[in-house]
C-alpha cells in the first residue's frame, strides 16, 4: 500500500462542478496512485452528479456519507487513524476549506507526513466576503442608501430594528472572516507545500501570513484543460450568426449584467442585430439579470440554458465562436483580480475565440491578454464596442497556441507529481 | 503615400491597456487613410513587443518612434515631428476609441479642410463602470465655423480638450507647438498654442474618445496634482507668458476663448496648492509668488480670476486664511465657489439654448 498518495476533497466525479473537474485533471495526468476522500451525496455548489467521466485506474474512491462539509471532518480523519501507515502523503484540495482543517488533523496524528495544501481560492479575506461586509446597511440613517431622509422614516421602529438586524449580521460576519484568517494562517504554516493557481492569488496569501518563506514553500500550479477530453472533429454548425456562449456560474457580483447592457445598446441603434448574433449562457444567472433581458426584450438573442455535462460543455465550446469568460469586478475591495477560474483554461483548450470581461489587472487579463483574446474592462462601452467590432467589422482573435500549450494537464501535474517525488525521496532517505 | 489622419499614441508602461486602444484604432476599412504612430517612451514593461506585433501585422499603418524617457509632451513632439497625416491627433495608449464612430469620423474627415475638428469625448470611471459624455449641444453638427466670428457662448462655459481635438498637422507645426518633457499637465500646452492659428474648426457630434479615470497613478487624480505641483506651475507660468504676448494681436474670439481655459487653469492652480497641506508655509509662499507673477505679467488674467469666488476670497485674506485658518471654512468656500459655478453654467447653457 506504501506510496500511495492519500487525497482529500469534497468535490470530485461525478459531481459536476469545476472544482471537481480540476481534481479529476490532476489525478488523471499524475504518474501516481491516489486514494481520494471524497463524497457523492452533496452536489450543491455544483450542476449535478452526473459528470460522464470514467472512472481513473490510478485513482480510488473512498466516498463518505455527508450531508454538510462539517460531516464530512470526522470520518474523513476515523479513515486516516485506520489507515495511518499506509500514507507518507497527504493532498488537500478546497474549496471548501473543511479538506483542510482534515489535513491539520492528520498533520497532527501523523507529524511526518508530507501535506500538500492545494488551495484554488483564499479561504480568507476573500474579496467576495469583503465585498459583503461593504454594503451599506440601507436601513441606518447615515447612510444616503435607504431613501429620503423624512421624518417617518428616522422615528420608525421597524427601521431601527432592522438597522440592528443589519449591524448584527455584519458583526457575525466579520467573527467568521476573522475565524478563517486563523484558519488561513494556520494552514499555511503548518502545510509542507502549498499550492495555488497564480501569483496575485500568493501575494494575497502572503499578506495574510505573518511569518516569511511562504513563497519558498509555494508551487504555482495554473488550472489546466486535458486535449483527451475534446472532440477531435470539427463540430457542426446549427446557424450563421455569430454564436457567443457562456458557461458557469454567474451572481449578483460576477455578473454579465453590463454585458447585457452593451447588447441592448447595440441592439438599440441596430435593430436588426439578433439576425448576426445569438448569446448562449449555460449555468447560473442570477434573477435579476434573467429580468433585465425580459425586460429588455432581448429574449431573441439571449438564451439561458442550464447546467451541461462536462464533455458536453466542451463540445459545445468547440462549436461556438466565441466564448465568454466574466470576473466580478472587485475594484472596490482589491486593485488587482486574483481569481483564476479554471473555465478559462477549458475555453483555451477548445481553440475557439475568447471574449473576456474582467478588471484589467490580474490573473485573469493577464491570461486574456497573452492568450491573444478579447480582455474587457466591465464598462458597458468598452464590452459594446468589442461588440460592435466582432459582429460588424469582422474583428477576429485567434488564440496563441504556443502560450496556451503551457495550461496542458500533463504539464501541470507533472509539477505536482515533481514536488510529492522529492517528498517522497526524502521520507525514504529519513 | 499621404495619408489622411496621423494618431498618436504615446506609451509608457500601459501593457494592460494598450492592445484595447490599438484593436480600436485598427479597423479595416480605414487602414488606408490611418497612420498610427506609436512612440515608446522608454517602457520598462512589455509594451515595446506589443507594439511590435501590432506593426507586423499592420505594416503599412503602425509605425514604432522607440525612445529614450522623455515624458508624455516628448511623445506628442516626436508623433507631430513624424506625422504625414493631413490631421494629427493623440489618443493615449491607456483610453480608447468607440471603432463606430471613430471609423465615421475618418470617413468624414476626407471631405475635411478645417484647422481644426471637434468631437465629443467620454469620460470611463474603471472603479463603478459609469461614464459621462461630454459634449458641445449647442454646436451644430458637420458645420464649419470661422474662429474669429465664432461666439463663444455656444460653448456654455467649455472649451476643447486633447481628448476631442484632431489639429492639421500643417497648423501644429506652424505655431510652433512643443511641448514640455518630463512634465505633466502639458495638455494645457496642446489645448492652448494652436489655437492662435486657426481659422476655422468644424465640429462633428461622434463621441469617439474614451477618456479611462480611475487608475492610482493618473496625472488627474488629485494625488497627483498635489504631487506634481511644480509641473503644474511650470506650464501655468508658460501658459499665462503666451497668452499674455498673444492678447496684444489676437481677436476678441481669441481672448475670451483662452480667457476661458485659463480661468479653469488658474482656479485649477490655485486648488493645488490649497491642498498642499504638508509644506503649508513653502506653500503659501509659492501662492503668493504666483499671485504677484499673474499680476505683474497679465493684468487681464489676474482680473478675469478675481471673477472666480474662491480665488477673490483667498486674495482679500491675503492668503493667509487658507493657510492657516479653519479647515471646514475653507472646504464651505469651495463648496459655495462650485455651487455659484454650477449655476452660471446652467444658466449660460439654458441662455445658449
Amino acid at each position: 500500500m506504501k506510496d500511495r498518495i492519500l487525497v482529500v476533497s469534497w468535490f470530485y466525479p461525478p459531481v459536476n462542478t469545476a472544482e471537481a473537474i480540476c481534481a479529476y485533471k490532476q489525478l488523471k495526468n499524475s504518474s501516481f496512485e491516489y486514494d481520494i476522500i471524497t463524497q457523492t451525496q452533496n452536489f450543491s455548489w455544483s450542476y449535478g452528479n452526473f459528470t460522464s467521466l470514467p472512472e481513473l485506474e490510478n485513482v480510488n474512491v473512498i466516498s463518505i456519507e455527508a450531508g454538510s462539509c462539517r460531516d464530512f471532518i470526522s470520518p474523513a480523519i476515523k479513515y486516516f487513524k485506520e489507515n495511518i501507515d499506509n500514507y507518507d502523503v497527504v493532498i488537500t484540495r478546497s474549496m471548501p476549506p473543511e479538506s483542510h482543517e482534515i489535513g491539520l488533523e492528520i498533520k497532527r496524528l501523523k507529524p511526518s507526513i508530507f501535506w500538500i495544501a492545494s488551495l484554488n481560492d483564499p479561504i480568507a479575506n476573500n474579496p467576495y466576503t469583503l465585498r459583503k461586509i461593504k454594503y451599506p446597511n440601507k436601513y441606518s440613517l447615515s447612510t444616503k442608501a435607504g431613501g429620503c431622509f423624512s421624518l417617518k422614516r428616522v422615528i420608525s421602529v421597524k427601521r431601527f430594528f432592522e438597522s440592528a438586524i443589519f449591524q448584527l449580521k455584519r458583526i457575525k460576519l466579520r467573527l467568521l472572516l476573522a475565524k478563517e484568517v486563523k484558519l488561513q494562517r494556520n494552514i499555511l504554516e503548518k502545510c509542507d507545500y502549498l499550492v495555488c493557481n497564480n501569483e496575485y492569488q500568493l501575494r494575497r496569501f502572503e499578506e495574510s501570513f505573518n511569518g516569511k518563506g511562504l513563497s519558498e514553500k509555494t508551487l504555482i500550479v495554473p488550472h489546466s484543460y486535458d486535449p483527451d477530453f475534446y472532440y477531435s472533429a470539427e463540430q457542426k454548425r446549427e446557424n450563421e450568426k455569430i454564436i457567443f456562449t457562456y458557461f458557469g456560474h454567474a451572481d449578483q457580483i460576477r455578473t454579465p449584467f453590463q454585458l447585457f447592457c452593451a447588447i441592448k445598446e447595440l441592439r438599440d441603434d441596430y435593430p436588426d442585430l439578433a439576425s448576426r448574433v445569438c448569446f448562449n449562457f449555460y449555468g447560473n444567472i442570477d434573477m435579476c439579470d434573467v429580468n433585465y433581458i425580459s425586460e429588455q426584450n432581448l429574449r431573441d438573442m439571449i438564451f439561458i440554458h442550464g447546467g451541461l455535462e462536462y464533455k458536453e460543455s466542451l463540445k459545445t465550446m468547440q462549436s461556438s465562436d466565441w466564448l465568454i469568460h466574466l470576473d466580478a469586478n472587485l475594484y472596490d475591495v482589491v486593485p488587482e483580480n486574483i481569481f483564476f477560474a479554471s473555465k478559462l483554461t477549458d475555453y483555451m483548450g477548445s481553440g475557439a475565440q475568447i471574449f473576456g470581461i474582467t478588471m484589467l489587472n490580474g490573473i485573469g487579463a493577464d491570461i486574456l491578454r497573452e492568450a491573444n483574446a478579447v480582455c474587457s474592462s466591465h464598462s458597458v462601452q468598452d464590452i459594446r464596442n468589442y461588440l460592435y467590432m466582432i459582429i460588424f467589422k469582422g474583428f477576429t482573435k485567434k488564440l496563441d497556441e504556443n502560450y496556451i500549450s503551457q495550461y496542458k494537464a500533463s504539464l501541470c501535474s507533472k509539477k505536482i507529481d515533481e514536488r510529492i517525488s522529492n517528498a517522497l525521496t526524502e521520507n525514504n532517505c529519513s | 503615400m499621404e495619408k489622411l489622419l496621423t494618431v498618436a499614441v504615446p506609451v509608457y508602461n500601459t501593457k494592460n491597456y494598450l492592445r484595447r486602444c490599438l484593436d480600436s484604432l485598427l479597423q479595416n476599412d480605414i487602414l488606408d487613410e490611418l497612420e498610427i504612430i506609436a512612440v515608446n517612451d522608454g517602457s520598462k514593461d512589455s509594451s515595446l513587443e506589443i507594439l511590435k506585433y501590432y506593426k507586423s501585422k499592420f505594416p503599412n499603418t503602425v509605425r514604432i518612434v522607440d525612445k529614450e524617457n522623455g515624458g508624455h509632451g516628448s511623445a506628442v513632439n516626436s508623433g507631430i515631428a513624424n506625422a504625414s497625416g493631413k490631421y494629427f491627433r493623440v489618443i493615449d495608449s491607456d483610453d480608447w476609441v468607440s471603432a463606430e464612430s471613430f471609423s465615421d469620423f475618418v470617413h468624414r474627415l476626407s471631405k475635411e479642410d478645417a484647422d481644426l475638428v471637434v468631437s465629443d469625448y467620454r469620460r470611463e470611471y474603471s472603479l463603478d463602470s459609469r461614464t459621462e459624455l461630454f459634449e458641445f449641444s449647442n454646436l451644430e453638427d458637420g458645420k464649419t465655423y470661422k474662429f474669429e466670428d465664432f461666439d463663444i457662448a455656444l460653448l456654455s462655459g467649455e472649451y476643447f480638450v486633447m481628448a476631442g481635438s484632431t489639429y492639421k498637422t500643417e497648423v501644429l507645426r506652424k505655431c510652433g507647438l512643443s511641448l514640455f518633457e518630463k512634465t505633466y499637465y502639458v495638455d494645457m500646452q496642446y489645448n492652448i498654442v494652436p489655437i492662435s492659428e486657426i481659422k476655422t474648426f468644424s465640429y462633428y457630434r461622434l463621441d469617439i474618445y474614451r477618456y479611462m479615470i480611475g487608475r492610482a497613478e493618473q496625472s488627474v487624480s488629485l494625488a497627483s496634482y498635489v504631487k506634481n505641483s511644480l509641473d503644474h506651475e511650470r506650464v501655468i507660468k508658460f501658459c499665462v507668458s503666451f497668452f499674455s504676448e498673444l492678447k496684444e494681436n489676437a481677436s476678441e474670439t481669441v481672448v475670451t476663448y483662452l480667457s476661458i481655459i485659463m480661468n479653469y487653469f488658474l482656479y485649477t492652480h490655485y486648488r493645488i496648492f490649497c491642498l498642499l497641506r504638508k509644506n503649508r508655509y513653502e506653500s503659501y509662499s509659492m501662492i503668493k509668488a504666483f499671485d504677484s507673477f499673474l499680476k505683474e505679467s497679465s493684468p487681464f488674467l489676474y482680473n478675469e480670476s478675481n471673477k472666480n469666488l474662491f480665488i477673490r476670497i483667498q486674495r482679500r485674506t491675503g492668503f493667509y486664511y487658507l493657510f492657516f485658518g479653519n479647515r471646514i471654512v475653507t472646504r464651505l468656500i469651495f463648496s459655495l465657489n462650485s455651487f455659484t459655478r454650477r449655476v452660471k453654467r446652467l444658466i449660460k447653457s439654458c441662455l445658449g439654448a
